[in-house]
């Protein structure tokens, strides 16, 4: 009998119309006996007398419930450890083809529970005649801002949560309207989008900025400040209070800058579409650590 | 005719300019790879293991790069000033002045490519600051040197026929060498999804089964 061999192994987040889950795929030469347990922090699926053709390691994944994935060969088999940041419901499936596919599903029920109640307005800056800080060759602000606030509509969407941008097209709108949007709809969190602009195109990084009235933001910009780092690997440059939000009262609000525009590499960087979906993830894991810190509170 | 194939991404570790391609393409693929498979490389990967990964701020572009980089498509690989002076380094200032007037031939009667045609075709394998592939996201990746020889001695020591592939999302598969002319065809059509990947997928070798073969010896 051939040993199978361990390929490959992926995440992804699959929304199925009803109920979506957390899907880790491993792909092998041919299918394998496993033993699957469930343990404190996450599940442990040992692949009995395969081998490892791909690199062993550990896998960051951050999906919101995956955490990441440690994979290791040992004398019994290839062993995957799968740390989850909250207990979910699980299911193992094979899927029969070459490469052979081992598909191990989380279920994200809890995400919907601490979403689906709540309330975003985005915020796509700049817009229309104003373009807002533009790259050493060609991207303007106001586009890249647009593609971050929809790669975040399109991540909350799934979860029915409500969401609502203060412009959907290319037209200029003053900082009181956009702030207006969130208190008129009674949102739950103000989310601006901008790049970072300067001169001097050595200056790089992530920054996120609070409105400095409403209790706890600060708290909310360091958490989404270290969650998108985690995601994009751009240096932090901090978190620190923005006047302009001060429209919003005691509503929690924030500006998130992931890269300056004005940097060669970080412009080099937004032409990426993935780009989007990882800032897009890193601001819901910063509010999913938030919210699930106040939930545990209570 | 389309060749029905299966392609097997193998996940590796991220790889650096410490790492022979030639040994890493017999690590990875051994268990895996059978006769009459075809093993694909991602071109970025080997060029990064010949210490062609290069960033940008190492680079002081000349005047001539400066002024040349205004023409290239925005989202093309030779729009960054870094990206055109290392252009020039590679091609030389006469092959590439002689294929900017060939862009601009080009340009009047309605065609394009004209610029690679006479600067060379290495040239478009040059990737400019790609904000892809962790921690090389932001380099300006150079076309590999020598790919013939790479693949002829990946054939030597798997024994299976070995191509160097240049692929992207938008379905474009270049065959920059190959050990046969058979796989060249079958790489071009199984790769067209882009089993490498263009994130941090990590899977920068792929091994390609041709369907019946693959399902005989599974029988």
């Amino acid at each position: 009998m051939t040993v199978s061999r361990i390929t490959n192994i992926w995440s992804k987040v699959h929304y199925n119309p009803s109920r979506p889950v957390s899907r880790v795929v491993i792909e092998s030469t041919s299918p394998f006996h496993f033993d699957a347990k469930e343990n404190p922090s996450g599940i442990t699926l040992i692949a009995r007398g395969a081998r490892a053709s791909m690199y062993c390691e550990t896998i960051e994944v951050y999906d919101g419930l995956i955490e990441w994935i440690r994979v290791e060969e040992q004398s019994q088999g290839v062993t995957f450890e799968i740390k989850t940041n909250h207990p979910s419901p699980w299911q193992v499936a094979s899927e029969p083809g070459i490469p052979h596919r081992t598909v191990i599903s989380f279920v994200r029920d809890h995400l919907f529970n601490l979403f689906s109640s709540k309330v975003f307005v985005i915020d796509a800056g700049h817009g229309g005649n104003d373009p807002g800080g533009r790259g050493p060759v060609n991207l303007l602000e106001k586009n890249v801002t647009m593609a971050m606030a929809t790669a975040l509509q399109d991540l909350l969407k799934p979860l029915k949560s409500q969401v609502y941008l203060t412009r959907t097209g290319d037209y200029p709108l003053s900082q009181w309207m956009r702030c207006n949007l969130a208190l008129k709809m009674n949102a739950d969190v103000f989310i601006s989008f901008h790049t970072y602009h300067n001169t001097d195109t050595s200056i790089q990084g992530t920054a996120v900025k609070y409105n400095p009235r409403a209790p706890g933001c600060e708290r909310l910009a360091l958490f989404t400040l270290e969650e998108i780092v985690r995601k994009i690997k751009r240096p932090s440059r901090g978190v620190e209070p923005d006047p302009q939000l001060c429209h919003l009262g005691r509503l929690p609000g924030v500006t998130v800058e992931p890269v300056a525009i004005s940097n060669w590499v970080e412009e080099g960087l937004l032409r990426n579409p993935t780009l989007y979906k990882k800032i897009a993830q890193g601001i819901f894991n910063g509010l999913l650590r938030l919210w699930g810190e106040k939930k545990g509170e209570k | 005719m389309c060749m029905p194939c299966y392609t097997i991404p193998i996940r590796t570790h991220v790889i650096t300019e410490q790492d022979n391609i030639i040994e890493l393409a017999k690590r990875y693929t051994e268990g895996v790879v059978e006769p009459g498979d075809i093993i694909a490389i991602a071109e970025s990967v080997v060029a990064i293991t010949q210490k062609r990964a290069i960033l940008p701020e190492e680079v002081q572009p000349g005047l001539l790069a400066r002024f040349l980089c205004r023409f290239p498509g925005k989202h093309g690989s030779l729009a960054t000033p870094p990206a055109m002076e290392l252009a020039i380094r590679e091609a030389g200032t006469i092959r590439i002045l002689l294929g900017c007037m060939a862009a601009a031939l080009g340009r009047l009667i309605g065609r394009r490519g004209f610029f690679y045609l006479v600067a060379g075709r290495e040239l478009a394998f040059i990737d400019d600051i790609a904000g892809t592939m962790w921690p090389y996201e932001r380099h300006i990746i150079l076309g590999p040197q020598k790919p013939g020889k790479i693949v002829a001695a990946i054939k030597e020591v798997t024994g299976a026929d070995v191509v160097i592939a240049d692929v992207n999302d938008i379905k474009c598969v270049d065959i920059l060498a190959a050990t046969s002319p058979a796989s060249v065809k079958i790489a071009k059509e199984s790769l067209v999804d882009n089993p490498f990947g263009n994130d941090d997928q990590q899977t920068p070798i792929v091994v390609i089964k041709v369907k019946k073969e693959a399902q005989d010896r599974a029988a």
